[in-house]
């Protein structure tokens, strides 16, 4: 009802992209959703112009009359007060009406954006139960024995790497846990007796990671952020740089200096500049955990907007690199080319 | 009274500060060593290939002379390698009769298309280029120790200690293209 022709046009359509893009799993399913939005009539343009001088106007005139009422009695009298709620009301949603249509926008161009990405990346999102699978890959890997108050599988995909040597399939997972912890505080009553009480607090992490069959080595752990129950590290490669950052823990000292050659140990270095909180984990069923905290690693990073149509469809059409989640794939098959090289 | 009490405890924080940093001194130049031993146990490795590779190009008598040439050469040069006395000289002799070797392999193999097809030649030279690889690797993280090492006795006041104390003196860092060449690995971003 607040808008009109091409706004009130474009705002349908982008709601119904908006939706369709959710539900869509598939390339196929995606190309549909652009080619309606490709064969839409009108401009992609929003125009709001009218919608922030009404906002304006509306504010300036609040704020006038809000003094003229003032100024009669020089204070604040009923009638004032009706005026700023009545005037700050239309201000508010002639804000929001100027405001919606680019927020949507914007929201929609990265909703697509995102998808093209993951499916250029050969990630598909995974069914699941959060706090389920968090269960599961916690009986599997000490990565997830966190939070002591909940822990849940937040994002789950499924992804597949074509190596020169190696391929495989693997999980990329999102894992928000929660610690509680009791606070003592004092205080002074009202009688002025200092007394102490407790309070519960909720800290919440997130990590984010990838698991895949390694087959190469079982319980073995670069650590380079803290991995609960995991063993004393017994082994240090030659590299300051190395130990400063990571410690390895193996089922031997043998075994651990046979993993950590020379190119393995750089390899980690190079990954310590790539990721941040890195865990390499490999289970005793030989599948590998490597865990960061970094959150981008499959974040499209095309900020193109819809109203920059061109553009916009040229970085669908194009081939969208997620760089940190190749750095982290290129690092395990790399790792994994260096530990199978026997003579 | 309090006086000497202040003066006590700028003595106690001072020797505790040199202390720690005579330490760490020490400790950089022991990574620098570890770090060396690691780069020449690396070289030494080539001594468990040429077996293999005089045992492939035996059949080849003329590829075989050129050939044994470079290999005595390369255990030569590897003989002369000394893990417990930091010598990059040395070093930068085994990487280039290391690089003659393969120069003159990848040369004359064209000579004999059945042995560059053959699997064992192929299986030889993957091992060759990882081995080369590990090779670069160690040599970086040598590298990467000395300028540890070096920072920590030039930054002030470390020097001050090492004048006194340490007597440590700066390392070379090992500069060899080739061999940094044979290190393949490159992060994506």
């Amino acid at each position: 009802m607040l808008y009109y022709k091409n706004n009130k046009a474009l705002i349908s359509l982008l709601k119904n992209i908006k939706r369709q893009v959710s539900l869509s799993r598939s390339r196929q399913e995606l190309d549909a959703v652009i080619s309606e939005l490709k064969s839409f009539s009108g401009s992609y343009q929003l125009n709001t112009k009218a919608y922030w001088i009404t906002f304006t106007v509306v504010l300036l005139a609040t704020g006038l009359l809000s003094y003229w009422d003032w100024s009669q009695r020089q204070h604040f009298q009923q009638s004032t007060w009706i005026i700023i709620a009545a005037g700050g009301a239309l201000t508010l949603l002639s804000c929001i009406t100027a405001y919606y249509p680019h927020h949507l926008m914007a929201k929609v161009s990265h909703a697509l954006l995102q998808r093209d990405g993951l499916l250029d990346n050969n990630l598909t999102p995974v069914t699941f139960n959060g706090k389920a699978t968090a269960r599961q890959f916690q009986q599997r890997f000490s990565e997830f024995h966190r939070g002591n108050y909940s822990r849940e599988i937040q994002e789950l995909f499924k992804g597949s790497y074509q190596g020169d040597e190696y391929s495989f399939e693997y999980y990329y997972y999102h894992f928000h846990y929660v610690d509680e912890r009791i606070v003592t505080e004092t205080y002074t009553d009202s009688n002025g007796r200092v007394r102490t009480r407790t309070r519960r607090e909720y800290d919440h992490y997130d990590r984010y990671g990838l698991i895949l069959p390694f087959g190469l080595l079982r319980n073995f752990a670069v650590i380079g952020f803290s991995l609960p129950g995991a063993g004393k590290a017994t082994y240090k490669p030659a590299s300051n740089r190395f130990n400063k950052v990571f410690k390895v823990v193996a089922a031997s000292e043998i075994e651990a200096a046979k993993a950590m050659k020379p190119t393995v140990v750089v390899a980690f270095e190079e990954l310590s500049n790539v990721l941040s909180k890195v865990n390499f984990e490999v289970n005793d069923a030989a599948d590998l955990c490597l865990s960061f905290a970094d959150k981008d690693l499959i974040a499209t990073p095309n900020k193109v907007k819809i109203s920059e149509f061109e553009a916009f469809i040229e970085a669908l059409e194009g081939e969208q690199e997620f760089e940190k989640l190749k750095a982290a794939l290129s690092h395990v098959h790399y790792v994994m080319t260096k530990l199978d090289s026997n003579f | 009274m309090t006086g000497m009490w202040i003066a006590i405890g700028i003595a106690v924080v001072l020797v505790i500060a040199i202390i720690a940093i005579y330490n760490a001194i020490i400790n950089r130049a022991n990574a620098v060593e570890r770090a060396w031993a690691n780069v020449i146990t690396q070289e030494r490795q080539k001594n468990k290939i040429i077996p293999h590779l005089e045992d492939v190009v035996k059949d080849y008598k003329e590829f075989e002379q050129g050939t044994l040439t470079k290999v005595t050469e390369l255990r030569s040069a590897l003989q002369g390698l000394d893990s417990g006395k930091v010598d990059t000289a040395k070093l930068e002799q085994a990487e280039a009769k290391t690089g003659e070797l393969l120069k003159s392999l990848n040369v004359t193999v064209e000579n004999y298309p059945e042995l560059k097809a053959s699997e064992t030649y192929q299986k030889l030279m993957r091992e060759i280029t990882d081995q080369q690889e590990n090779i670069g690797a160690a040599i970086r993280i040598f590298n990467q120790n000395v300028e540890d090492f070096n920072n920590g006795i030039e930054v002030f006041p470390n020097s001050l200690v090492n004048a006194m104390l340490n007597r440590k003196e700066k390392i070379k860092t090992f500069s060899d293209s080739q061999a940094e060449e044979g290190f393949e690995y490159k992060p994506n971003i």
